[in-house]
């Protein structure tokens, strides 16, 4: 019955209703759809370091990744890229071998990083075949050909099919050089990769690098990126001595700390926005309340108790709170599922901005991800009751008598 | 005056719904202008920190570096240093040489930028030698001392006091190679600059293209951030006019951390655009639901002989009052929050140890506000127009309301 008498006391002023609820979606509706934004740039961020140039986690020596150093490298293992092949969470590895050195073209040297690799393998775990500006993707394992950023090809002054010298130091001591041709260029709005990555046959490199059937790291891409460091010790379990795995997560601590503070600033964001609603929906309840002082009256003097009273005021916010929640978690969806199809292209307004070791491209575009849609709901219906708290103690502690009496 | 002392009684006639819209409002202009100065702050100290390293308030370079980065278009400098130095407002002027090359030891080598300063005007201004000890700093323009990003040591297993190669190409495109010995370590805690940052004397650097007083670039610092952009044409006058030296400022030689703050106060703004429009929300039903109540009381004063106009006067009256309250309470709570602020900051340390970069510049890990009047006075006035604008649908309502129907409404 209560129910029932709270569902008609909210209608009965439905102007004032209609408000606060239209207060409560669009707080809710533009508070999911900008956390989805959020973690759709952290998402990009990510990936334009994970899935542009590390991988997910990365089979090394032990201690490569302090250093670099070209000796800390290993054989590759059949047994165990079969076991990578059969893992549940495994999406693609690529097995990858290292190099320092100089490019040069005619008249321009410039630094650059050398990764040798076998092209399919490399597909399944960066993304780099499919933001090629000119020209293709390396096809075999063997030849010369080279895949380069496109600053670098600016600087360099080449295009594909142009020609250029790599001259490196060798594992043996000695100056390795050797001629490469430029097959495809690369854009993928990361600086540092623009400007000095340069993909090439894996076998090519081991020859001018004199490592001949050896590696440096095995990068790896998983389904769930955000959860690297939690399938680490499982896949650790495979590895033979001598070898390690990271995660991202220790490859770039910053950004692990960017995307755990996430967290904390969403919680922050939804707090504040959430004061401003709370405050208007107390302020509807009281005044519903101090409106129907006389009938708060005449329903005790019939016989209902304060307690009951408070629970009809409670349920009333409670209404309140579970329709706006409702009606801004649908809002807010259509609005999230509208930018996550379309987005916003920032391009003509700012370029690529680097943040925690990654960059961020100029587009806005929204994820979807449960708990940016789940926390914020809960909590404005929270909020409701809570703001009701406050007038139904009010209400419950009218003296009938006085209360009748009041105009 | 007699409707502003009718809309003062009227608006404390029901005390509580007052003071909780007065709270609402109040607050969110404190959360406004309290967040607005805290921004304000840290991009301040990341444009400071950015400049200081980066490329100053204002720099001078020969043609399109400033996008290119292409290392041919370097120029001799001459006197013009010294004449920059000279203009009012100018705190330093730093002449660069940037040289990418590949830096060899005896077991590993790798790709660095070879950046040749100044150090006697370099070492007080710069961030990244704000850690370097006496002992360490580089002795002279033309010397072999180097310091060198401390990732970049590691990688290529040196010491301090060890000597490497950086070869990097000369003018015709020949590779010149040059030795170094390594004085000092920078750990400036961007993951780009520690692992191929190697500086030197500038005019060891230039000599490598053959001419040895040449320069990319000329960093200025100002006195005053602000006054860049009245400098800005000043110093393009001293440049000589047949040159193609460009004065650019720093939102152009730096893009990444001009976007970086651009893109952080654009979602910023977003923010307090929602804030606002619940705001706006509560105060259109708190002046609704004051109308509709009296709305017996409005057929009334038609009634003995008030115009609807009037009556509309009153109820934007009220709006206004409740606005100036609103006004004055935010504001004084929007001082308070930035005095905290700014004396003693949001400290990130506990949360986030590790240092954090963002637009190519070290986020310092102690957030502090700094005062922007002009930006409070402004959002102050917003919110009274605004809490005149959210009356103007009570009070038409209002005006609409006809004496006799209205009496007999309860």
């Amino acid at each position: 019955m209560l129910l029932r008498l709270a569902s008609r006391n909210l209608w009965r002023n439905r102007r004032r209703t209609l408000l606060t609820l239209s207060a409560m979606v669009v707080s809710l509706a533009l508070l999911t759809l900008s956390l989805g934004v959020f973690s759709g740039m952290l998402v990009d961020i990510l990936a334009s370091t994970t899935e542009q140039y590390h991988g997910h986690l990365v089979i090394t020596a032990d201690d490569y990744l302090d250093d670099r150093d070209m000796y800390k490298n290993f054989s590759s293992d059949e047994q165990l890229l079969r076991k990578l092949e059969t893992d549940e969470v495994v999406i693609g590895f690529s097995q990858r071998l290292r190099g320092f050195g100089l490019a040069s073209h005619d008249e321009s040297s410039y630094p650059v990083e050398l990764l040798g690799i076998h092209p399919e393998m490399e597909k399944s775990v960066t993304n780099l075949h499919q933001q090629l500006a000119e020209g293709a993707y390396l096809s075999g394992n063997n030849g010369n050909g080279a895949v380069i950023g496109s600053s670098l090809a600016k600087k360099l002054k080449v295009s594909p099919g142009d020609e250029l010298v790599f001259v490196t130091q060798a594992a043996d001591g000695s100056i390795g050089n050797d001629l490469l041709i430029v097959r495809g260029i690369f854009r993928t709005g990361h600086s540092g990769h623009d400007n000095s990555l340069v993909l090439v046959p894996q076998q090519w490199l081991q020859k001018v690098m004199t490592l001949d059937g050896k590696i440096h790291e095995i990068a790896i891409a998983i389904n769930a990126p955000l959860r690297a460091a939690d399938y680490k010790p499982a896949l650790a379990t495979l590895l033979p001595q001598g070898l390690s795995i990271t995660d991202w997560g220790e490859l770039l601590p910053e950004m692990r700390e960017a995307i755990a503070s996430f967290d904390v600033s969403r919680l922050i964001f939804v707090i504040i926005l959430y004061f401003a609603t709370g405050l208007g929906i107390l302020n509807t309840i009281f005044m519903s309340v101090m409106e129907r002082t006389r009938e708060f009256g005449i329903l005790m003097a019939l016989g209902l108790r304060p307690g009951q009273i408070k629970r009809l005021v409670l349920l009333e916010s409670l209404l309140l709170g579970l329709i706006g929640t409702l009606l801004g978690l649908v809002c807010g969806l259509i609005l999230s599922y509208y930018m996550s199809r379309f987005g916003i292209d920032l391009s003509t307004w700012i370029t690529p901005i680097t943040y925690a070791g990654g960059t961020m491209q100029p587009r806005l575009k929204a994820i979807f991800e449960y708990r940016n849609f789940i926390e914020p709901a809960y909590l404005l219906v929270v909020v409701s009751v809570l703001a009701g708290f406050f007038p139904a103690r009010r209400a419950a502690n009218l003296q009938p008598v006085q209360a009748i009496r009041e105009d | 005056m007699e409707t502003l002392n009718l809309a003062w009684r009227n608006i404390w006639r029901s005390r509580r719904r007052t003071i909780i819209t007065v709270i609402a409002i109040s607050f969110s202009l404190m959360l406004v202008q309290a967040f607005h100065n805290l921004a304000f702050g840290v991009y301040a100290q990341m444009v400071d920190s950015g400049v200081r390293s980066g490329s100053g308030h204002i720099a001078v370079y020969r043609g399109d570096y400033a996008v290119s980065r292409d290392d041919r278009l370097y120029w001799q400098s001459e006197d013009l240093a010294q004449q920059i130095a000279s203009v009012d407002g100018v705190k330093a002027v730093l002449p660069r040489i940037y040289l990418p090359g590949l830096a060899q030891s005896s077991r590993e080598s790798r790709g660095i930028l070879l950046t040749g300063i100044d150090p006697t005007a370099e070492n007080s201004i710069n961030p990244l030698l704000k850690n370097i000890n006496a002992p360490e700093v580089i002795r002279s323009l033309n010397g072999r001392d180097a310091l060198v990003g401390s990732r970049l040591l590691t990688e290529l297993k040196l010491k301090i006091g060890n000597k490497f190669v950086v070869t990097a190409q000369g003018t015709e495109g020949e590779l010149v190679s040059e030795l170094f010995r390594i004085r000092g370590i920078v750990k400036s805690g961007i993951r780009e600059v520690d692992s191929s940052l190697v500086m030197v004397g500038r005019q060891r650097a230039a000599a490598m293209t053959g001419q040895s007083d040449a320069i990319h670039e000329l960093a200025i610092v100002l006195e005053h951030p602000e006054w860049e952009e009245q400098l800005i044409p000043v110093i393009a006058d001293i440049l000589p006019k047949d040159s193609d030296l460009r004065a650019v400022s720093w939102e152009v030689a730096m893009a990444n951390l001009a976007n970086a703050i651009k893109l952080d106060y654009a979602s910023q703004k977003f923010i307090f655009l929602i804030i606002v429009l619940i705001v706006t929300i509560g105060v259109v039903n708190t002046l609704l639901m004051s109308v509709m109540e009296r709305i017996r009381e409005f057929g009334v004063i038609l009634a003995v002989g008030a115009t609807p106009g009037r009556l509309r006067k009153m109820v934007m009256t009220e709006a206004f009052l409740i606005g100036l309250i609103s006004m004055i309470f935010g504001n004084l709570l929007g001082v308070l929050a930035t005095w905290y602020l700014a004396d003693v900051g949001i400290d990130l340390r506990d949360f986030i140890p590790e240092t954090m970069e963002f637009g190519g510049v070290v986020f310092d890990p102690i957030m502090r506000a700094s005062w922007d009047f002009a930006y409070m006075g402004q959002m102050s006035i917003y919110v009274l127009v605004l809490s005149v604008i959210a009356a103007l649908y009570p009070a038409a309502k209002a005006a609409r309301i006809t004496p006799a129907a209205a009496m007999r409404h309860h």
